[in-house]
C-alpha cells in the first residue's frame, strides 16, 4: 500500500496505515504522528515529568519507527505495539540519567535532605505553599516499581484497558490485575506512612 | 463524606486512624485525576510534525534497542540469568516457610485476606457512598498493615 492508494477522505485502520509507512508512505506517517502525538507525549511525560523531554522522546520515537518500519508486524494491533516502543525508549532513556529527575523534585533548596512533600503541603511558608493532592500522588508514584508503576501509568492516568495494558507490558491480563492491585495498595501505604509522621491534613 | 451517615462522619472525624486512612483514599484519588488532566503546556505542539521531519532530514540517529517488550532491554542476560537462580531459591525457601506457617497456624483466617481485599475494592468503588464498608475496611487495613500481613 504506498501513497495514493490510502485516499485522505477515507477511514482507514492504524495497520493499513502503519503497512503504508513500510512502503515509505510519508503521508501515512504523517497521519498516524496526527492521530498519536499528544498520546505519546503524555504518556511520556508520566514518566520524565518534564514536557520538552517528552515531547523530544516522544518525536523520537516517531522517527524510530519510521525508519524501523520493517520491523512492525501489520498482523499486530499498531497501539499497543506502538506504546511499548515509546516505553522502552523512556525507560532507556530514564537509565541513562539514572532516574534522578523525578527525585530531584522532592529535594529541598541545599539539594542534600529529602524534601517532605506533605511537610510542604501543611507548611505555612508561602514558598511551600500551594502543593496539592497531585505533588503527593506523585511522590507516592516514583516510590513505585517500575512495572507498578507502568500500570497505574496506563490504566489509572491513560485509562487504558486492562487487556492493552497487558498487550503493551507484553504480561497477562492476570498479572496486568495483579500488579494494579498491589500498585494501588502500596500507594496508599505510602500516602499513610506520610500522613502518620505529619499528622492529618484538613484539606487538600 | 458529605452524603455519609452523621455518626460515620463523626467516627472518621474522631478516629485519627480511619481518618488518615479515609484522607489516604481521597487523596490518592484526586491526585491521580489532576495527573491524569494534565496537558502540555501552549505551544508544546505546534511544531511536533515538523520537529519530526527536520530530525528525519538531519538523519537522526536513534538507539535501536528497544523494540520489544518494556524492561526487557536493560540488563544484561547474564544478570537476569543469575537473577532468575536466586528468585528460584528465595521462591523454594518462601514455599517452605509458608507451608510450615500454614501448618503452624491452621486456624489462622485465611479469609482474613479476602476481607481486605474486599474492602480494599470498597475504597475504590464506594469510599464516599458506603461509609460503613470504608470504616470496616479501614479497621481491616490498619490492622492488615500494622501486624505485616502484606500479601
Amino acid at each position: 500500500m504506498a501513497i495514493g492508494v490510502i485516499q485522505k477522505s477515507k477511514l482507514v485502520s492504524d495497520e493499513e496505515l502503519m503497512a503504508a509507512v513500510q512502503q515509505g508512505d510519508r503521508e501515512a506517517f504523517d497521519r498516524l504522528v496526527q492521530k498519536y502525538q499528544l498520546d505519546a507525549v503524555r504518556l511520556a511525560y508520566h514518566y520524565v515529568r518534564n514536557w520538552e523531554d517528552a515531547k523530544d522522546l516522544s518525536q523520537d520515537v516517531f522517527v524510530k519507527i519510521f525508519l524501523q518500519a520493517d520491523k512492525y508486524d501489520p498482523s499486530q494491533p499498531f497501539r499497543p505495539w506502538f506504546f511499548r516502543v515509546l516505553i522502552n525508549h523512556v525507560l532507556n532513556f530514564l537509565d541513562r540519567k539514572k532516574r534522578v529527575p523525578m527525585l530531584s523534585l522532592y529535594r529541598s533548596g541545599n539539594g542534600n535532605a529529602e524534601f517532605n512533600i506533605l511537610d510542604a503541603i501543611d507548611s505555612q511558608d508561602p514558598e511551600h505553599q500551594g502543593y496539592t493532592a497531585k505533588q503527593a500522588v506523585w511522590m507516592a508514584l516514583e516510590k513505585l516499581s517500575e512495572k507498578h508503576r507502568s500500570v497505574v501509568i496506563l490504566h489509572e492516568l491513560h485509562g487504558l484497558k486492562e487487556k492493552e495494558v497487558a498487550q503493551i507490558l507484553n504480561c497477562s491480563v492476570g498479572t496486568v490485575k495483579s500488579r494494579l492491585h498491589y500498585a494501588k495498595k502500596v500507594l496508599k501505604k505510602i500516602l499513610a506512612k506520610e500522613f502518620k509522621t505529619i499528622g492529618v491534613w484538613d484539606e487538600m | 463524606m458529605n452524603n455519609a451517615d452523621p455518626a460515620i462522619r463523626r467516627h472518621i472525624q474522631e478516629c485519627p486512624r480511619c481518618r488518615t486512612a479515609y484522607r489516604t483514599i481521597q487523596v490518592l484519588s484526586s491526585g491521580l485525576k489532576e495527573i491524569a488532566a494534565e496537558t502540555p503546556p501552549a505551544g508544546l505542539m505546534d511544531d511536533f510534525i515538523a520537529g519530526i521531519h527536520r530530525k528525519l532530514e538531519a538523519g537522526a540517529k536513534i538507539p535501536v534497542d528497544d523494540l520489544q517488550s518494556p524492561g526487557v532491554s536493560g540488563g544484561s542476560k547474564h544478570f537476569r540469568h543469575i537473577m532468575v537462580a536466586a528468585a528460584s531459591i528465595l521462591i523454594a525457601i518462601g514455599v517452605g516457610w509458608f507451608m510450615s506457617k500454614q501448618i503452624s497456624h491452621v486456624q489462622e483466617p485465611a479469609a482474613l485476606a479476602d476481607d481486605v481485599e474486599y474492602y480494599l475494592q470498597q475504597f475504590d468503588d464506594a469510599a464516599a457512598s458506603n461509609p460503613v464498608a470504608v470504616v470496616k475496611g479501614i479497621e481491616y487495613e490498619w490492622a492488615f498493615y500494622e501486624n505485616g500481613n502484606a500479601k
